[in-house]
């Protein structure tokens, strides 16, 4: 008799799969052209200098290649993708303003529950523009500032000038050029001098119309010893037309400041998601990634750290997970650019029914960096045969006074842990569902509560027969 | 005279960001002399009495329509490649007999000098079923000799063989040294190579073993000592094929100056080499803050039912094996010795002819009183 497979089933996508008429208030052309960039500026009143910037970029976008690495990207075709789409409603600071059907999609996506019960900040982006923001009265009593881009732009404008796209300049790479020409939408958020944010904010970008591209820009600054944690979600439903997402995040983490910024992207399996993000941290500041890749048909991420001032500190925590047709291309970088900088790098990635699981990372270690340290593990876990599983690490060290460990390891499930734990009375499904769980578990533990339990409900498991 | 470059040679089997400067290498192309097949270059080796297989210069007629001609291995690059496949002035065909296991090591020595500085050596070595070889080959050249070595060396191992190849690479600091090897394994076959790197301005290497049979095994064991502002590219790539095939690296490395030094390592599980296990280590001692050290461990699997692993550390000496030593008497250098000798000691034990690795020790030790 034929010996029966574990099924993992593939992430239920019952909820991210709704639908929406793709009603809109205004929708850019197709394609990339001047003209839609000076559309989409003028639609958003900006001033002079963001039009000159948006322009100069699609100069440097024109310019530049493809990426000469990494997962083939052909099925992305910018002549078909609409660069804006502005939502049919003007952005809401209460949610009974939101239009029905927008407002049904937050809710079924538990948006305005969560901000009721664990947050003290909620963002909501459809398509190009948020729709939502909101922040709690005392946060802005103390100064903290959260929220949208386009506003920002416009009543911050010193600040945004000073920072935007500064950490990641639009020439870093073509995605990014792309992005500071026809960014829309993205939230910013500023905690002064001293202020702890305890209750985490948390900012939703769905995208909803069929073809079209997402291209929020988030820019976070936490001054010296302030502390935040900034939750970002993101979906889509799945049509037959590709989309593309190249959002950018551009986190600022000044002296003895923390900040952890948590991701769970949900994004539909016809979503290119060539996303950016960076973070530059000062003299003991610590930035803390917790990354979950599940969705799209193709990602690119690679979060960056860039330790610069002394002391300063990393950790991130990331896992993946590719089902059938994902490409799933997700690290991390981190620059220890100044002494006694540390930086610690924990993955898990999953693949199974033909998914592509790769990690990328990349550590430097500059000349001055002495004294610095890194620990990096990533693990890899294949459920099947014709999944595929790759390990693409590089270490580049320029100073001798340093501590730097690396280890990766690779395999299936074993069947000495299932027999260790049948031997315990545990049946052979729970010893399966355990491994794999508890495989997952360290990164679990470090997702907000609600993350966590959707990300158990993400990897469910149809137990029948064994594995292997 | 020609001045070209070699323009993006020894590729990393999966490219990454570039920015890393780890996908490939250039380097000036500092072979000259176009007629380097007029002028032969003889090995010296050292012949066994016992050896009862064939051992001759090489010749295309050995290896053509042989088992060599469905080899597809693309070496460091092709223009390199090429050389080595048609220019060639010394290399060696060495056939052993089905089922003879040599206890002794065959050696060759090629020193290279002034008056013969530049050396294309194309070599190949079967191993016919059962049979057991050990090979040193030597390359060495007179310190004030500017060298270009290119070598090419192609392993066929039969059924049940196993071949132990040991490389030494001692050229002077001002030479180019492009190694490439190739080693394709049966069933139950297995390849030990035992690479010893310590000189070249610009060593570029390149070894791919074919885990084609099932349960075949290869073993690299490595070190390098760097120094100066040398180039050390080192791309290994462990191919797993055949079911229950086993394979390990453990490269260990002294660096101080402004070395420069680029490890690739990859191990490569592919569908099909179900039960097999890879692993990797790879140990970077730092002497000086102006060197530059730079490792990509590759991991590429499409198969479930494999185990594969890799570790890299690098860092300096541990302060307390320094600390301890010091306490006893010794000078902070002399501690520094005795502690990298101690960790290279068990791959160069692995060298069966003292003579040699007293030679080895003798360099490694003059090599770290030049960085004092």
């Amino acid at each position: 008799m034929a010996k029966k497979k574990t099924i993992v089933e593939d992430i239920d996508r019952r909820i991210y799969d709704i639908k929406n008429e793709d009603k809109f208030n205004y929708k850019s052309e197709k394609g990339l052209t001047k003209e839609i960039i000076l559309d989409i500026s003028r639609k958003k009143n900006e001033p002079g200098w963001m039009t000159d910037f948006r322009l100069k970029s699609l100069e440097t976008y024109e310019a530049m290649g493809l990426p000469t690495w990494g997962p083939n990207l052909d099925a992305l075709d910018m002549n078909n993708i609409v660069t804006y789409v502005k939502p049919d409603t003007e952005m809401k600071g209460d949610w009974s303003e939101v239009p029905d059907e927008i407002k049904d999609t937050f809710d079924k996506l538990g948006i305005p529950k969560a901000e009721h019960e664990y947050l003290a900040g909620v963002g909501a982006q459809y398509d190009s523009e948020v729709v939502y923001h909101s922040i709690k009265e005392e946060l802005v009593k103390q100064g903290v500032i959260y929220t949208d881009m386009e506003t920002a732009v416009r009543e911050y404008e010193d600040i945004i000038k000073q920072y935007f796209m500064k950490l990641v300049p639009p020439n870093d790479h073509k995605f990014v050029a792309l992005h500071g020409a026809v960014w829309s939408g993205g939230s910013f958020v500023y905690v002064p001098e001293g202020v702890q944010v305890d209750i985490p904010l948390q900012s939703y970008f769905r995208s909803n119309s069929p073809g079209a591209g997402q291209f929020e820009h988030t820019l976070i600054i936490v001054e010296k010893g302030a502390k935040l944690h900034f939750i970002e979600g993101c979906s889509a439903p799945k049509y037959n037309v590709t989309n593309l997402h190249a959002g950018c995040v551009e986190l600022y983490v000044k002296e003895d400041a923390s900040l952890r910024y948590s991701t769970i992207e949900n994004w539909s399996r016809n979503m290119m998601n060539l996303n950016t993000k960076r973070a530059t941290v000062d003299k003991n500041g610590t930035i803390e990634w917790i990354s979950g890749s599940f969705g799209s048909k193709v990602s690119m991420l690679y979060p960056m750290s860039i330790l610069k001032g002394e002391g300063a500190k990393s950790e991130f925590t990331g896992i993946s997970f590719a089902g059938k047709g994902q490409v799933l291309d997700t690290g991390t970088k981190v620059v220890h650019a100044a002494p006694y900088t540390s930086s610690t790098i924990n993955t898990k990635s999953i693949s199974k029914g033909g998914g592509e699981a790769i990690y990328r990372g990349s550590v430097k270690v500059t000349s001055n960096a002495h004294h610095s340290q890194s620990t990096i593990s990533c693990e890899s876990l294949m459920l099947d045969d014709i999944s595929r599983s790759d390990t693409i690490p590089a270490l580049d060290i320029m100073n001798d006074e340093v501590t730097i460990g690396h280890e990766a390891k690779i395999g299936r499930i074993s069947d000495e842990a299932i027999f260790y734990l049948m031997t315990r009375g545990i049946s052979e499904e729970e010893a399966k569902a355990m491994i794999v769980r508890g495989f997952a578990e360290p990164i679990a533990k470090e997702l907000p509560l609600e993350y966590a339990v959707e990300m158990n409900n993400l990897i469910k498991l149809e137990l029948e027969g064994s594995i292997g | 005279m020609k001045n070209n470059k070699l323009n993006k040679i020894n590729p990393i089997p999966v490219p990454t960001w570039s920015w890393l400067g780890v996908n490939d290498i250039s380097i000036e192309d500092r072979f000259t002399n176009e007629n380097i097949r007029k002028i032969p270059f003889s090995y010296q080796w050292s012949r066994e009495s016992d050896f009862s297989g064939i051992l001759e210069p090489m010749n295309e007629d050995k290896v053509k329509n042989s088992i060599f001609d469905t080899i597809s291995y693309e070496g460091i690059g092709e223009k390199v490649q090429g050389d080595a496949l048609e220019e060639y002035n010394a290399g060696f065909y060495l056939e052993t007999k089905a089922g003879e296991k040599l206890q002794d090591p065959l050696c060759f020595n090629l020193t290279m000098t002034d008056e013969q500085s530049q050396v294309i050596d194309n070599n190949v070595i079967f191993a016919k079923e059962d049979s057991e070889i050990t090979i040193i080959v030597d390359y060495q050249s007179k310190s004030s000799t500017k060298a270009y070595h290119n070598g090419l060396t192609r392993i066929y191992c039969e059924k049940g063989s196993t071949v132990n190849y040991i490389i030494i690479q001692n050229l002077s600091k001002e030479s180019t040294h492009l190694g490439a090897c190739f080693a394709k394994l049966e069933e139950g076959a297995r390849v030990n190579y035992v690479i010893v790197e310590l000189g070249a301005k610009e060593s570029i290497t390149n070894v791919r073993t074919d885990l084609q049979g099932n349960q075949s095994t290869a073993n690299m064991y490595t070190v390098y000592m760097g120094d100066k502002e040398r180039i050390i590219d080192m791309n290994y790539l462990m191919n797993h094929y055949g079911k229950e095939t086993k394979s390990n690296m453990e490269i260990k490395g002294v660096l101080q100056d402004q070395c420069n030094k680029i490890f690739k390592g990859t191990l490569d599980f592919k569908k099909g080499a179900v039960k097999s296990t890879g692993a990797e280590e790879e140990y970077a001692v730092l002497l000086s803050d102006k060197v530059r050290n730079r490792s990509v461990p590759l991991l590429l699997c499409t198969e479930e039912d494999v185990s594969g692993q890799h570790a890299a550390s690098a860092g300096k000496i541990d302060e307390n094996h320094l600390f301890y030593l010091m306490t006893r008497g010794f000078s902070e250098a002399e501690s520094k010795k005795l502690i990298i000798e101690a960790a290279f000691r068990p791959i160069i034990d692995r060298i069966p002819e003292e003579n040699i690795r007293n030679a080895i020790f003798e360099e490694i030790r003059r090599g770290l009183s030049d960085a004092e």
